[in-house]
């Protein structure tokens, strides 16, 4: 193309023609170039009234209380008895947090029944295969699967002193400025336990957490800020989760 | 609609989002999330991308309210563009729909940016345009087309639609000002 125009990388991210991995290099140079991230706010204001040919759509009802249980950092299980009591009225955004939890739970069990069904197609291969040296120490496995629309998971091996292999599956990804988050839910419990953060695309990690529930447990994989959630419990939304099993014999 | 009024409301509801004043932030939420989740929903053709999109910028929104600068911020084009980049991350994520090839998008009309001063100014600089340009550019923003899918939607060779986008900005940015 004879085309003597400079390439406005500021309009053309927000315009939003970027593939994926130009759209993570504007990020990642705006960080350090003010210059660039001023360039993209100014086109930000200029297109921003595009959005009206969108029109507008009532968003489901579950989403506000989604929104809050994610900022209480409540999880499924926090719903459950004996609510934390507290002066100013923090128990009244329990009611709908509760309901989200619910739907998320119901998602997350059928997701977590299909979990379970692969893991056991998996453990019954390498029983065939690996013959365990004793009984109490087999490690016990589990197959982390896309609780919504999303691609990829993880095959986990936790091993019986409490060590996580993690091997990502179907190449899994997520914006730069983001990991996934590993969590342990005991059963019965009403907070997670944060294990590591997990790898993407074909790679695996070793996860030493040394925090194990001692209870059976599930594990569930939340998207949260590089470097992992900075309180301790899951701030982003769940996106993964599957069963811990723990092969017969 | 008095758009100015509003949008100075949305950017006082920021402030006292910063401040921890859930009151504002579900007030803020009310007002805007018809139109993030439509945004949103245009983007990624789905429900459960798109109130993951919406779910995780009001989170942000809330997280980061203290950063918002008022003076020289704009409350609605920071929370719609935490919600553009999220839906087109999904959306780029997730690969392009299935959908035949024949089925070649028009863009929609231009009316509903009467709706404000900023939207009848945008619609002017954008009527100054040639039609196919005008059209990637409506397309792009509100569909969430990429440079390629655009070329393989309008059947256009890739340098073309770039090129053709890369103009359109120009004018635009000429147009409008800072």
């Amino acid at each position: 193309m004879s085309d003597d125009l400079p390439t406005d990388r500021a309009g053309l991210y927000v315009l939003g023609v970027l593939d994926a991995a130009e759209m993570q290099e504007v990020r990642r140079d705006a960080v350090r170039d003010s210059a660039l991230s001023a360039a993209i706010e100014a086109w930000e204001r200029r297109l921003t009234p595009l959005t009206a040919l969108a029109g507008e759509t009532t968003p489901p009802s579950e989403l506000w209380d989604a929104v809050t249980a994610s900022l209480d950092g409540a999880l499924p299980g926090a719903a459950a008895p004996q609510p934390r009591r507290q002066p100013g009225g923090r128990d009244a955004r329990r009611g709908p947090g509760a309901r989200a939890v619910a739907a998320w739970r119901a998602t997350a069990l059928g997701a977590m029944a299909v979990a379970a069904g692969l893991a056991g197609f998996l453990v019954w291969r390498i029983q065939a295969t690996v013959q365990p040296a004793a009984p109490r120490l087999t490690p016990r496995f589990a197959m982390i699967l896309p609780l919504q629309q999303t691609p990829g998971g993880w095959l986990v091996e936790v091993q019986p002193d409490g060590r996580i292999r993690a091997v990502a599956q179907g190449n899994v990804s997520h914006a730069a400025d983001r990991d996934f988050e590993l969590w342990a839910l005991a059963d019965h419990a009403t907070r997670p336990v944060p294990l590591g953060l997990l790898p993407i695309g074909a790679g695996s990690a070793d996860l030493h957490p040394g925090n194990l529930p001692t209870r059976n447990f599930k594990l569930l994989v939340s998207l949260e800020p590089k470097g992992g959630s900075p309180t301790g419990l899951p701030t982003g939304p769940v996106m993964f989760g599957g069963d811990v099993i723990r092969p017969p014999g | 609609m008095t758009d100015i009024v509003a949008d100075a409301g949305s950017d006082t509801l920021l402030q006292r989002c910063a401040g921890g004043d859930r009151a504002a932030f579900r007030m803020l939420y009310d007002r805007h999330a018809p139109r993030l989740y439509a945004v949103a929903l245009r983007i990624t053709r789905q429900a459960g991308p798109a109130s993951d999109a919406v779910q995780e910028a009001f989170i942000q929104v809330w997280r980061n309210a203290h950063q918002f600068d008022t003076v020289r911020g704009n409350a609605e084009a920071w929370m719609t563009g935490l919600v553009r980049y999220r839906a087109l991350d999904l959306l780029r994520r997730a690969g392009p729909p299935m959908q035949s090839l024949d089925d070649a998008p028009e863009a929609p009309a231009l009316a509903p940016l009467d709706t404000s001063p900023d939207g009848r100014a945008l619609r002017q600089c954008l009527e100054r345009l040639e039609p196919d340009r005008r059209k990637l550019v409506v397309l792009a923003f509100v569909e969430g087309f990429s440079h390629t899918e655009l070329a393989t939607r309008l059947a256009t060779p890739l340098g073309t639609v770039k090129s053709s986008i890369r103009r359109a900005l120009a004018s635009l940015r000429e147009c409008l000002g800072a």
